[in-house]
């Protein structure tokens, strides 16, 4: 189980750390790659800039649910997801979320490991 | 960012959250897809239903995650709730079948669209998983049916058996009204027997009256002339023997007619005949036979005097031989167009219930001879008796008998 600041020093895959408003707050230099956004573009945009269009619903419903509830339903586990990069291409990607507190609030960290056959 | 407007972030984010939540509470799967089909939110019983992680179902289409039947035919396009609900404008509903492994699930989905924007419409499904509710109700249909035609059969096996009784109720009465036919020829045929027999009787006893006796009459008459005639004391006193032997076998004769046929000594009266017997009986049998009678006219007809003096001596031997009786009386008397006869003795009588109705073997035709034979007359016997009580007999008969114009034609 990675940290916050263990993904901060991650320097093979990309990393983006988001508060608890759901407003990107780093990204790393693998993920400025793969995105194609460089770190002055993307932060301060919401997660959502990189989640597909039609998923945008189920991911403010559930992020909207764990800040309700603080019960997770998929942090701190391997999933496939889209994901989607700044020229608009969505591709398949092993995501690794988690969530700890900092000073009494969330801070979301996701590690994204893109997947071959990238659409 | 203005602190307000996080404010107003947190707000939303809490009202999506307790959404979320309250929709995740209830049975009902909900699901939300865009125009292509593709989910893009769903509850947890949408999870729990087609057995997969929420973000397994995510932007999957709802055709491969959920492939639903109608009646066991696959649906074209066009009929799936999601594209009836999208060309709208009205919901689709309806009850389909769908597979996941072994087990079939039997849905209920309501799909509404829901216009986003003028271009963009995504379509909201409820689905109700209602496999238990209609197995059970086809259970009860099929616990009905039975139910049905366990009623079906029961009835028709009570027909059956209610026809097996008819036909037995039915076979019953035939043999019934055989029985009772056989009875009326049985009583017709015992009637005609006796009447013939008595034809005979009379027949042979005018013979012996009219022929034999008659002769013999003569001849004694023709000896008594004779024996006046001769000289020698001896031979008359011979020939008056033989005479008198004569006469006594006259007597004897007459009284064989007597026996044999009663109508014949109607020619003198029946009350003759009646009194006639009652002195045979007292000798024959040596006991006391009493007759009375009063002074109303009997003038009866041959069949009706023939039966009633054959009735009256059977009833006699009966009292004699049966009741070992010391004292008989005969009683007779008129009524209008009728005769009464009663005949009661001081015997060891017999229980009258239990009289039977039918010839028995070794008592002959006795009583049920006497009863069958004054009933063709027209007329009725009844007979009182108990044991160590005497017997008493009445008989009422018609002076002229049903069959007497048959009879006298």
């Amino acid at each position: 189980m990675k940290t916050i600041d263990e993904m901060k020093r991650e320097t093979d895959l990309p990393v983006v750390i988001a508060d608890r408003e759901g407003f990107i707050t780093y990204v790393n230099e693998p993920f400025q790659v793969v995105f194609g956004w460089n770190s002055d573009e993307i932060l301060g945009k919401t997660l959502t800039t990189i989640i597909p269009r039609g998923l945008h619903d189920a991911h403010n419903l559930g992020f909207s649910r764990f800040l309700l509830t603080g019960t997770p339903t998929l942090l701190g586990q391997s999933l496939n997801l889209k994901a989607v990069s700044k020229d608009g291409k969505e591709f398949d990607a092993e995501h690794y979320i988690i969530a700890e507190h900092h000073e009494d609030q969330w801070v979301f960290g996701a590690m994204i490991r893109p997947l071959r056959g990238d659409s | 960012m203005t602190a307000e407007s996080t404010n107003l972030i947190n707000q939303l984010r809490a009202t999506l959250g307790k959404m979320e939540v309250a929709l995740g509470a209830i049975d009902e799967a909900i699901v939300w897809t865009d125009e292509s089909g593709s989910i893009q939110w769903c509850s947890t019983s949408f999870d729990l239903l087609v057995g997969r992680t929420h973000l397994e179902i995510l932007g999957a289409r709802l055709f491969d995650l959920l492939p639903i039947e109608h009646e066991g035919q696959g649906l074209l396009p066009e009929q799936h709730p999601l594209v009836r609900a999208l060309k709208g404008p009205d919901k689709a509903h309806g009850t389909y079948e769908s597979s996941r492994g072994a087990s079939r699930s039997i849905l209920e989905i309501t799909a509404a669209g829901v216009q986003l924007s003028e271009q963009f419409k995504t379509v909201v499904l409820a689905i109700h998983d209602v496999t238990e509710r209609k197995q059970t109700e086809k259970e009860i249909q099929r616990l009905n049916e039975q139910l049905e035609q366990r009623v079906m059969e029961r009835t028709a096996q009570l027909q059956v058996t209610n026809k097996k009784l008819e036909e037995e109720i039915l076979e019953h009465k035939r043999n019934k009204e055989q029985l009772l036919d056989h009875q009326r020829k049985l009583r017709a045929m015992t009637s005609q027997l006796s009447m013939i027999e008595q034809r005979e009787q009379q027949r042979i006893a005018a013979e012996l009256h009219d022929g034999i006796a008659q002769t013999w009459a003569l001849s004694k008459i023709e000896l008594e002339i004779l024996a006046k005639q001769l000289s020698s004391s001896e031979d008359s006193a011979l020939i008056k023997q033989v005479s008198d032997r004569i006469g006594d076998e006259i007597e004897e004769l007459r009284s064989l007619v007597y026996q044999l046929s009663p109508t014949f000594l109607n020619k003198l009266g029946f009350e003759a005949a009646m009194e006639w017997l009652a002195e045979q009986t007292e000798l024959k049998y040596e006991i006391v036979c009493q007759l009375q009678k009063d002074q109303k006219p009997k003038s009866l007809d041959e069949d009706t005097s023939m039966v009633l003096f054959q009735s009256v001596r059977e009833l006699l031997s009966n009292a004699v031989h049966h009741g070992q009786a010391s004292l008989v009386k005969i009683i007779l008397w008129g009524e209008d167009s009728r005769i009464g006869i009663r005949v009661e003795d001081d015997g060891v009588g017999f229980d009258a219930s239990k009289v039977v109705s039918l010839p028995s073997i070794e008592g002959g035709f006795g009583l049920f001879s006497i009863r069958e034979r004054v009933k063709a007359l027209g007329g009725t016997v009844e007979i009182k008796s108990a044991p160590k009580r005497g017997t008493l007999v009445t008989i009422l008969a018609p002076l002229k008998s049903k069959k007497g114009s048959h009879r006298n034609r």
